[in-house]
C-alpha cells in the first residue's frame, strides 16, 4: 500500500482516502474470515470488525506490508471468535471404556498414540467432529456451530469419521491389537 | 463401526484430551498455524492438538485463512450498505479524535460533526481508562441510529490471556459482550451499535484471567 495514504489517513481522514484503502483490502480480509469461520454472517461482522480496530489502532502500524498487518488483525479476531463460540466444558467426560482402558496405563497411552496417528488422517472436519463429541462431550448444535455447517452434516461428519477410522485402523498395526 | 470399537476409540480420545491439558493462548496458535513457532512450542502444540478438537480446529482454519482464493465479494456500495460497516467507518471518524486522547486520560470524546467528512457516521469514544481516577465516566449519546460508540480500555492485562468483555445496563442486564478478546498490550476496544444503548447507567465490565475490572460510565440523550 502507497505509504502517503496511511500517512494521509494519519494526517487528515477524508472518505476518499479511507474507500481507497478499504478498497484495496475488503476482499482479501473478507474471503478469508469466510473460509475460517464458514458463517458468513459472521464473516461479515468480523471483517468489518477488523477494520473498525485497525483504523483506531492505526497508531500502532509500525511499517510493513499494510495488507499483511490487517489480515493479521483479522486472524487474530477469527481464531479469537472461534474459540469463544464454544462452552468450556463443564467436567472431563467419565470414563465408561470397556476393556480395560482406562486411559492411565502404558498400554492405553500405546494406544492412544496409534489412534492419534489414524486420527491425522483423518479429513480435519471428521477428526475434529470426532474429538469434540467424544472427548469433550459437544452436541451436534454446538459443533455444527463452531465448524460452521449444518448439524445434519456433523452426524455425517462423525458417520464417515467412524467409518474411515475404522478401515485405516484396520490397515494397520492398530487393527492387529 | 462395532460398539465395542466405538467405545474404545471414544476411551482412547478421553485418553488423548486429558494428555493434551489446557489450550494454548491464540498468539501461540496463531503462530503454529503459520510455522513461527519456536521448536519447543510446536511440539508442545502439536501434542496439544493430538487430543484437543477445538485448537486442532483453530490451527486448521488459521491456515485455511491464509490459503483462501480470493473470490468477489460483492460490490463496494452493496457492502456499504450493511449497517455494521458503520464500524469501520465511524472508527476512521472517531480515529484523530482517539490520537488526541492525551495518554488515554481525557475520558469521553466527540467526533466534531463540523470535521465530519459527508457520508460518513459520527462516533463517540469513551475511554474508560481506571487510572484517570474519575468517578464516573459520561457522555451524550450520538443522535444518529446508525452510528457507533467505541469504548477503550486499557487494563494489566496478560500477555496471552483471553478476557470477556460486557456492558450492562443499570439493572445489569446485558447489553453486549465480546468474548475471548486478547488485550493488545492491554489495550482493550470495542465497537458498539449506537441503538444498542439508550440514556442511562452503564457499566463496562472486563474479565479474564483470574481477575475482573468495572469501569462505571453515564450516557445521555
Amino acid at each position: 500500500m502507497d505509504e502517503s495514504l496511511l500517512d494521509e489517513l494519519r494526517a487528515a481522514p477524508s472518505e476518499a482516502c479511507f474507500t481507497e484503502i478499504f478498497n484495496l483490502n475488503r476482499r482479501a480480509v473478507l474471503t478469508r474470515c469466510r473460509r475460517m469461520l464458514g458463517d458468513p454472517s459472521a464473516a461479515e461482522d468480523l471483517a468489518q470488525e477488523t477494520f473498525a480496530v485497525a483504523f483506531a489502532k492505526l497508531h500502532l502500524f509500525r511499517g510493513g506490508v499494510f495488507s499483511n498487518w490487517i489480515l493479521q488483525i483479522a486472524r487474530n479476531r477469527c481464531i479469537n471468535y472461534l474459540r469463544a463460540s464454544l462452552r468450556t466444558p463443564e467436567a472431563p467426560l467419565a470414563d465408561d471404556t470397556p476393556s480395560g482402558l482406562t486411559g492411565d496405563s502404558a498400554d492405553d497411552l500405546v494406544l492412544s498414540g496409534q489412534v492419534s496417528a489414524v486420527l491425522r488422517r483423518l479429513p480435519p472436519e471428521q477428526r475434529v467432529a470426532l474429538k469434540l463429541f467424544y472427548a469433550d462431550g459437544y452436541n451436534y448444535k454446538e459443533i455444527a456451530r463452531f465448524l460452521g455447517c449444518p448439524e445434519k452434516r456433523v452426524k455425517s461428519h462423525l458417520q464417515n469419521g467412524r467409518k474411515h477410522f475404522r478401515s485405516i485402523w484396520e490397515e494397520t498395526e492398530g487393527g492387529s491389537r | 463401526m462395532s460398539t465395542d470399537a466405538g467405545r474404545r476409540l471414544a476411551g482412547a480420545l478421553r485418553t488423548l484430551r486429558r494428555a493434551a491439558g489446557d489450550c494454548p493462548s491464540s498468539e501461540a496458535l496463531e503462530r503454529y498455524a503459520i510455522g513461527e513457532s519456536p521448536g519447543p512450542e510446536s511440539q508442545q502444540i502439536r501434542e496439544h492438538i493430538a487430543g484437543c478438537g477445538v485448537c486442532d480446529w483453530v490451527v486448521e482454519k488459521a491456515r485455511d485463512f491464509d490459503h483462501a482464493a480470493e473470490s468477489r465479494s460483492g460490490s463496494l456500495a452493496a457492502w456499504f450498505r450493511r449497517p455494521a460497516l458503520g464500524y469501520a467507518l465511524a472508527a476512521l471518524l472517531a480515529y484523530p479524535a482517539y490520537l488526541g486522547i492525551s495518554g488515554w486520560r481525557a475520558g469521553i470524546h466527540r467526533t466534531p460533526a463540523a470535521a465530519a467528512p459527508a457520508g460518513l457516521l459520527p462516533a463517540l469514544v469513551l475511554d474508560a481508562n481506571p487510572v484517570r481516577g474519575a468517578a464516573r465516566s459520561a457522555a451524550r449519546l450520538p443522535r444518529e441510529p446508525d452510528s457507533v460508540v467505541l469504548l477503550s480500555v486499557v487494563l494489566p492485562a496478560r500477555p496471552g490471556a483471553a478476557y470477556d468483555l460486557a456492558v450492562l445496563d443499570g439493572s445489569g442486564k446485558e447489553v453486549a459482550s465480546r468474548r475471548g478478546l486478547a488485550g493488545n498490550g492491554g489495550e482493550f476496544t470495542v465497537a458498539l451499535p449506537r441503538r444498542l444503548l439508550r440514556a442511562g447507567e452503564y457499566t463496562l465490565r472486563v474479565e479474564g484471567d483470574g481477575q475482573r475490572f468495572q469501569f462505571p460510565f453515564t450516557l445521555s440523550e
